[in-house]
């Protein structure tokens, strides 16, 4: 099923207070399709990502929204999964052309989240967790995954310090990256002497609360050839959920949502980790980046903060991870996310990255997670197929 | 902040923590499951016993706005000795208190209200249990250090440690008394077992609470003297309150490893103890009570039932005959069942008492500690 990529389009991610949802929307749409080189009126269906926009705005029916912004009347749906929500509209557009309905899809993802108080986005993002089970508790987003770095730091003798490195790795290349929402290199000492959120968590070692849009044009391997297009290819894409309720699991040092998602994805796509030039990674949490690494089967188990602190991972690096700046730095409009994930590997297979080109990139990655682990979407990207 | 009808839905889970489990394999789950792994699904509710192993941790610093007041707070996930783990709050601890692995057992406690006239919400949360309270910051610590200090001095063995009140006491308590939740002055209780030979429990036990008062000054009339006059239920312990720093209430229970064993175990364990001593057993008296009510063949069962719930529950009254004996009867007896208590012919003859040596219909309910003339 190989479903290719032939337009990207996204925003500047960051505190956007003079856009609204539907101005990010159209922004990141209307430029997908002038990268592909079609009219709105060549697609036909539409998939958009959005977590937040019921509960902060009052917002729903996004995929109408979206429609209405480029001025199109096709089917459109609004796909939610918490955070993976881009990852997963991205995975409907696939199959949309995988099952022969549609040959052109239109992928995008949005959010806004700084226009409201912190209090209301806290409350939003604990919805992506088991709410009767485990909020009213006190426990906040990154209290549950304070909890999973205490497991990990206990098993694997790790501690803040090596955490810290993963945050210092992605300001340093979102400060190559013109959409990021930070774009500032900081400091092991920064990271260390931040304020704590949840212990061991501190502020520096959480995502950023941005706005943004991002979509790509999918289409048809049929459809890219016969208009003569230069396309990357989604060759691999694999999804699995874990328990939404994290006590439920035995073992919070792994994500097993990871682990089956990525298994898939290799295997739809014939390649190994091996094979990766370039990946994105989901590090809503510095610890989060470690995990991801190790369960997508790049590092052995307990080695990915060694690994994050040897270099490894830099953009000049043996193996590029998060050269946006992940969602530490370049920023994390949850609906946004995997869609603008997407358009990352994409632009790096192409290479139109500027300063944080990888080197040669052929084959790419993105990991996607909604929850603390629970929807883990993988998908990989070729330049050649 | 749950919404109530939410809060009425869930109120077995989370003011009882109860779960359920599975009628195939008996796995046990909270919150409940409607499939169970083995494939099975038909549960029975069941009520988990409360203890449990820390097994990962954090503080809040940021917390959402109902929490506020409560920041720094610790949240942890507890794995149930039944096998589930849950998500609890930490309750009386700071995060130095905390370690990975150690015992905790679940409390009740008010969690947040709705403003002056809405619904106040309660909680199953989790509080460290055994001796492991060693940090600097807690209440309870605070507390228990200068005390530790005097035991360490005395030189008995001993172990002391942070007693949760139970929900129905807390419950019972709000109800007989008409007192709000904050009110009730002993949710914070410290127990000190002693491990003491048998013929110097008492001493020891006095000799401790002699020395805790010391410490902090006693309230006099909460004083309660279970050892000299064990409960008819079988119940001994010294129970004093005191008042702590921050001058709170605080309960003191005194008593030794054997009367812990059977105030939390009940007469089994009593079977272990017998005849060490030649001391009058009040586990004989009260099997001996169970045995009269048993082959009384005039009593229906309801009287039946009535008179050994009260054997075993009822709150306990002592009356001083005029030989100076000492006479346990449940509270609400006449001075006609004392009557009758000292012998059936007395109590067929009974037309009037003096109680404090002044006449009183022999049909009135007599007071604690009064002195009987029939």
């Amino acid at each position: 099923m190989n479903v290719a990529v032939i337009g990207v389009g996204h925003t500047k991610f960051g505190e956007l207070w003079d856009q609204s949802i539907n101005d990010l929307l159209a922004h990141a749409q209307l430029e997908a399709f002038a990268d592909a080189r079609l009219k709105p009126q060549a697609i036909d269906e539409i998939y958009t990502a959005n977590m937040c926009a019921g509960m902060i705005e009052g917002q729903l029916h996004l995929g109408a929204l979206a429609a209405e912004v480029i001025g199109v009347d096709l089917p459109a749906t609004r796909i939610e999964a918490a955070c993976v929500s881009g990852s997963l509209a991205l995975r409907a557009g696939m199959m949309a052309i995988a099952s022969k309905q549609a040959e052109v899809v239109l992928v995008s993802g949005v959010e806004k989240m700084t226009d409201v108080s912190n209090d209301v986005i806290a409350t939003t993002l604990f919805g992506a967790s088991d709410v009767e089970a485990e909020k009213y508790t006190g426990v906040t987003f990154p209290g549950l995954f304070a909890m999973i770095t205490r497991s990990y730091f206990h098993k694997y003798g790790i501690t803040r310090k090596d955490l810290a490195h993963v945050s210092v790795k992605n300001h340093a290349h979102a400060a190559l990256n013109p959409l990021a929402h930070l774009r500032k290199s900081i400091t092991h000492e920064q990271v260390l002497a931040s304020s704590m959120v949840a212990d061991p968590l501190s502020l520096l070692d959480c995502s950023l609360v941005s706005d943004g849009a991002a979509a790509v044009v999918l289409c048809s391997k049929e459809f890219a050839e016969k208009n003569n297009y230069t396309p990357i290819y989604i060759t691999g894409s694999g999804a699995s959920v874990d328990s939404i309720h994290l006590a439920a699991r035995d073992d919070i040092t792994t994500f097993q949502a990871t682990n089956k998602a990525a298994q898939k994805a290799f295997a739809m796509a014939g390649v190994t980790p091996d094979d990766i030039d370039v990946l994105e990674v989901h590090d809503a949490f510095t610890m989060a980046e470690i995990m991801a690494v190790e369960d997508l089967g790049f590092v052995e188990k307990g080695k990915g903060a060694h690994a994050i602190a040897s270099g490894e991972m830099n953009l000049d690096g043996r193996l590029p991870t998060n050269p946006s700046g992940g969602l530490k730095a370049k920023g994390h409009p949850v609906g946004a996310t995997g869609v603008a994930q997407a358009v990352e590997i994409v632009k790096q297979l192409r290479g139109e990255c500027g300063q944080r080109q990888v080197d040669n990139a052929k084959i790419g990655l993105t990991h996607n997670v909604g929850g603390i682990g629970t929807t883990v979407a993988v998908h990989i990207f070729q330049k050649e197929v | 902040m749950m919404n109530p009808i939410a809060q009425w839905r869930t109120r077995d889970n989370y003011y009882r923590l109860q779960g359920v489990t599975c009628t195939s394999c008996h796995k046990k789950f909270f919150p409940k499951k409607h499939l169970c792994v083995c494939g099975g699904s038909t549960f029975e509710n069941y009520t988990f016993s409360g203890e449990g192993i820390l097994k990962t941790f954090t503080q809040i610093t940021v917390s959402p706005t109902v929490f506020k007041d409560a920041v720094p707070y610790c949240v942890g996930i507890v794995e149930l000795a039944e096998g589930p783990r849950i998500i609890a709050p930490l309750t009386d601890v700071a995060l130095d208190d905390l370690s990975i692995d150690m015992p905790v057992v679940a409390v009740f406690r008010r969690y947040c209200s709705n403003g002056e006239k809405g619904i106040i919400s309660y909680f199953d949360q989790d509080w460290p249990a055994g001796t492991s309270m060693s940090g600097e910051k807690t209440y309870g610590c605070k507390f228990i250090k200068p005390i530790k200090r005097v035991m360490d001095e005395l030189g008995y063995p001993y172990r002391i440690f942070g007693r949760p009140k139970s929900i129905f006491s807390i419950y019972n308590k709000i109800k007989t008394k008409s007192v709000s939740f904050e009110e009730i002055y002993d949710l914070f209780a410290v127990r000190i077992v002693l491990d003491v030979p048998r013929n110097k429990e008492k001493a020891a036990c006095w000799q401790v609470y002699s020395e805790v008062t010391d410490v902090f000054k006693p309230i006099p009339e909460r004083l309660k003297d279970w050892i000299t006059t064990p409960k008819s239920n079988g119940y001994e312990s010294l129970h004093t309150t005191v008042i702590g720093p921050e001058g709170k209430f605080v309960e003191v229970q005194l008593r030794t490893e054997r009367m812990d064993e059977i105030a939390e175990r009940g007469f089994a364990a009593h079977w272990k103890y017998k005849g060490i001593t030649n001391q009058p057993d009040v586990y004989d008296t009260w099997l001996d009570s169970i045995r009269e009510i048993m082959d009384n063949p005039n009593s229906d069962a309801l009287e039946f039932i009535s008179d050994f719930k009260n054997n075993l529950y009822a709150e306990e009254i002592f009356v001083v005959t005029p030989m100076g004996d000492m006479i346990n009867m449940p509270k609400g007896s006449t001075a006609l069942d004392f009557a009758f208590h000292i012998h059936t012919d007395v109590g067929y003859h009974c037309k009037a008492v003096k109680v404090n040596n002044s006449s009183q219909w022999s049909d009135e309910s007599v007071y604690s500690k009064r002195q009987l003339l029939d």
